[in-house]
């Protein structure tokens, strides 16, 4: 048992250290500072709110920090940081307790003096990020990739880790159910409250 | 295409219009980076701690129910003979290490010795040496309180790791100034990081300390409206 909150304390004061190491530095501060758009894009894209957005974006970088080491030198960056994006956001859609905080932080935005400009461009995302909720998280990505992202297939099939026919595959089917998502949505609109 | 493909492809640009905006990165974001990186891994062991310490009250109280029984026998065959009260070694009040292993390895004194049995409640010792509250954070010296001898033990754990290197006091300073942070309280974060910045002035989470004074400061000015602060 004390074994364990020795080795877990260890780890703490090892990664913590590895954060610090003047190459893993200079390393995370060049991706950070060249990839921090496109991580908190597809953070939000991916189903995390504005609110959160950029606490879970700091955690991308938290974990590239510690997977910078077992990163294979031929490829690509951005393949890379799509991989850890969605290890990160799952893990964090997946917890109650993150789910529970995301609420509250909802609410918390709700009477947070935010921008009218800000708050307009937020609003006119939140539509189409509302219907990504339909689609299973594979096909989300692929569609934020290839749709928003603007990726070639071939990229995204090797950022995934897939075959080219499996990333059309998926592309058609998430065209196919936003497409009935949306239509089933403006139904609804049109036939009032 | 059909006319929900359009409909779609509308949403899209839409969507892609309203992203397009540059993100830069936050002011300081990389010493949140280092400083989340700290804190997640913290709380990995905190949850190690919190899981010992439950472990560690249930097989307390267990064992203090036990003695509770026995010490009510001994009492009984001592009859009215005073009952002394005997300082406990000061390993038991004072450390600095999760408190519930350490109440588990405290040296214990003889059953059988009728003078050193206490005459407080022992459930209530149990839960002043042994309560979540109490792990993971620093014990409190209780000199007003006399404490009794330790009650001997069936379980008999491993001693607790040595003291936590700086390093560890640093995370434990500036996990408090963010949760005061958090909590709204940015007088308080200031006087935690001052508290840093004087014991640690070149510590290794520095840049996280400046960053953490820098939001606490904005806080502190921007009232009232806080959330015009990263």
């Amino acid at each position: 048992m004390n074994g364990s909150t020795a080795t877990a304390e260890r780890a703490e004061r090892d990664a913590v250290r590895a954060v610090h190491a003047p190459a893993a530095n200079a390393e995370l501060e060049r991706m950070y500072k060249t990839h921090y758009a496109l991580v908190h894009r597809l953070v939000v894209r991916l189903g995390i709110g504005f609110a959160e957005a950029e606490d879970v974006t700091h955690n991308v970088f938290v974990e590239l920090s510690s997977a910078l080491a077992k990163r294979d030198e031929g490829a690509s960056e951005r393949a890379f940081l799509v991989g850890i994006t969605r290890h990160v956001v799952m893990r964090h859609r997946r917890s109650l307790f993150r789910h529970i905080r995301r609420k509250l932080a909802m609410q918390e935005h709700e009477g947070e003096a935010v921008a009218a400009d800000e708050h307009a461009r937020r609003e006119a995302a939140r539509e189409l990020h509302a219907l990504l909720e339909s689609l299973s998280e594979e096909q989300r990505v692929v569609f934020v990739l290839m749709e928003l992202e603007e990726w070639t297939a071939p990229e995204v099939a090797e950022s995934l880790g897939v075959k080219l026919p499996t990333v059309y595959s998926r592309h058609r089917a998430a065209r196919l159910a936003l497409g009935e998502a949306l239509a089933r949505r403006r139904a609804r609109e049109r036939s009032g409250p | 295409m059909t006319e929900s493909d359009a409909a779609l492809d509308a949403l899209v640009a839409r969507e892609k219009q309203a992203m397009a905006r540059e993100l830069a990165p936050p002011p300081n974001g990389l010493a949140e980076v280092r400083l989340a990186a700290a804190t997640a891994v913290r709380w990995k062991t905190l949850s190690y701690v919190g899981k010992a310490g439950l472990i560690a009250l249930v097989i307390a109280a267990g064992t203090i129910g036990l003695n509770s029984r026995n010490e009510r026998a001994v009492q009984a065959r001592a009859g009215s003979a005073p009952a002394a009260r005997v300082e406990a070694p000061a390993s038991t009040a004072t450390t600095t290490a999760p408190a519930a292993p350490t109440a588990l390895t405290a040296p214990t004194a003889p059953l059988s010795n009728a003078e050193a049995v206490p005459t407080r409640s022992v459930e209530a010792r149990a839960t002043r040496v042994a309560t979540p509250e109490r792990v993971g954070a620093p014990a409190r010296v209780d000199e007003s309180v006399p404490t009794v001898a330790p009650i001997p033990v069936v379980a008999e754990a491993p001693h607790a790791p040595a003291p936590s290197d700086s390093l560890a006091e640093e995370l434990a300073l500036l996990r408090s100034a963010q949760a005061a942070l958090r909590s709204g309280d940015a007088a308080r974060a200031l006087a935690i990081t001052a508290e840093h910045a004087s014991r640690f002035p070149t510590g290794a989470l520095a840049p996280e300390r400046r960053a953490l004074e820098r939001r606490a400061r904005c806080r502190e000015s921007a009232e009232p409206r806080p959330s015009d602060c990263p």
